[in-house]
């Protein structure tokens, strides 16, 4: 029997010190430190997972996708790098162990019609993943269903998915730094709802 | 001249700037957001604590069986020592595969079978269960097991014939064990 336990030696750490990531012990406490505030982010962000895998509860809770990248975290199967905070590091994290997730999912051959599927091929099992999906839910359905006709939210938003630099974004839609903020900040408002919403339905 | 024309986005790049825009937000703003979205945020924080609790939990319980599994793989040395056996001796006597007692010794991600272990224990004429508490096949919730495992394990050296200290640091050990419930 195999157990899946973190390596004994994970590592020097004098070398982990050298290459900017955490020691255990620096995961653990900033892993205690954790806000309210961050568990509220962190849960948004493990949401918006969930949503765009097109997982439902009964393939992946929320809570479950954050728990398991604390867990790979913690076995240093993850390493987090120092220059990122925490919540950030935990959101790449989750990225991988639900793209892991995505493709596994992908590969279970459906089950010829008549004959009785296993459990594992299920029609929860065969959901499709994030490219597949993609195919489905285009772009434009996908904005239209987070800003519907607030333009200007939208035409910021698209501008940081094209990694235009703030400055341009400014100049380009005519903003000055607080209208930004007061923009981005809604964005954000419009992206926790449409979390909220694909839970709901 | 026309500025250069952007290419299609796609609804992954979608997902990745709404959690990157997500994660940036100010702390005093993160928790407005959720409720503004209207979920209930005391839940959501228990949520997201439990799931981060789940986790450290389960570390700790990693951690303590690697430990519990040096001082298996510390304890069995010392046993052939005492008796003067190598592997293939001990694999014969107790009728398990050789391989088996190298992989208990070596291998810290390996978790032996409980009639593996019985065969040990009865070769080595050990109380039951004793060898059993430190593979995991026994639960065990003492405070003080990690402590003294560890300790045991620091002290026991892997090659030679036992010596005084050695043989009753092994005995204590073993009769801490066969203590513990």
């Amino acid at each position: 029997m195999k157990l899946k336990r973190k390596p004994i030696l994970p590592g020097p750490p004098e070398m982990d010190e050298v290459q900017g990531c955490a020691t255990l012990n620096e995961v653990e406490d900033a892993l205690h430190k954790l806000t309210d505030a961050d568990y509220a982010k962190l849960m948004l962000i493990a949401g918006s997972f969930c949503r765009s895998r097109k997982f439902s509860s009964s393939v992946l809770e929320t809570g479950d996708l954050l728990s398991e990248a604390v867990l790979k975290t913690l076995r240093m199967e993850k390493k987090w790098s120092k220059r990122v905070s925490i919540v950030k590091h935990l959101d790449k994290a989750m990225e991988n162990i639900s793209g892991h997730l995505a493709d596994r999912r992908s590969k279970i051959v459906p089950f010829p019609e008549g004959s009785e599927p296993s459990p594992s091929q299920t029609p929860e099992a065969t959901q499709p993943t994030e490219s597949e999906s993609n195919e489905e839910e285009t772009s434009e359905q996908l904005l239209k269903s987070i800003f519907d006709d607030d333009e200007q939210a939208r035409s910021v938003f698209v501008k940081r998915v094209e990694e235009v630099p703030i400055a341009v974004i400014l100049s380009d839609l005519g903003l000055t730094e607080p209208q930004y903020e007061t923009v981005t900040r809604r964005i954000r408002r419009k992206l926790a709802i449409f979390i909220k919403k694909s839970k709901t339905n | 001249m026309n500025p250069p024309k952007q290419p299609p986005i796609n609804p992954g790049d979608i997902y990745r700037t709404m959690r990157e825009m997500l994660a940036e937000a100010p702390p005093e703003e993160a928790i407005d957001l959720a409720r503004e979205a209207g979920m209930d945020v005391n839940q959501l924080v228990q949520q997201g604590r439990k799931a981060v609790g789940r986790a450290l939990d389960e570390s700790k319980q990693e951690d303590k069986a690697v430990i519990l599994h040096k001082g298996l793989s510390s304890l069995l040395v010392m046993l052939r020592r005492r008796d003067g056996f190598d592997e293939e001796e001990l694999a014969r006597r107790a009728q398990v595969d050789e391989g088996e007692i190298r992989r208990i010794e070596f291998d810290a991600n390996y978790m032996p079978a409980p009639r593996t272990i019985y065969k040990i224990e009865q070769t080595f004429s050990l109380p039951n269960g004793v060898l059993a508490k430190l593979s995991g096949a026994i639960k065990q919730n003492s405070p003080s097991m990690e402590g003294r495992v560890l300790e045991f394990a620091a002290n026991a050296k892997t090659i030679g014939k036992l010596t005084k200290a050695e043989r009753e640091l092994l005995n204590a050990f073993v009769k801490f064990l066969s203590e513990q419930g």
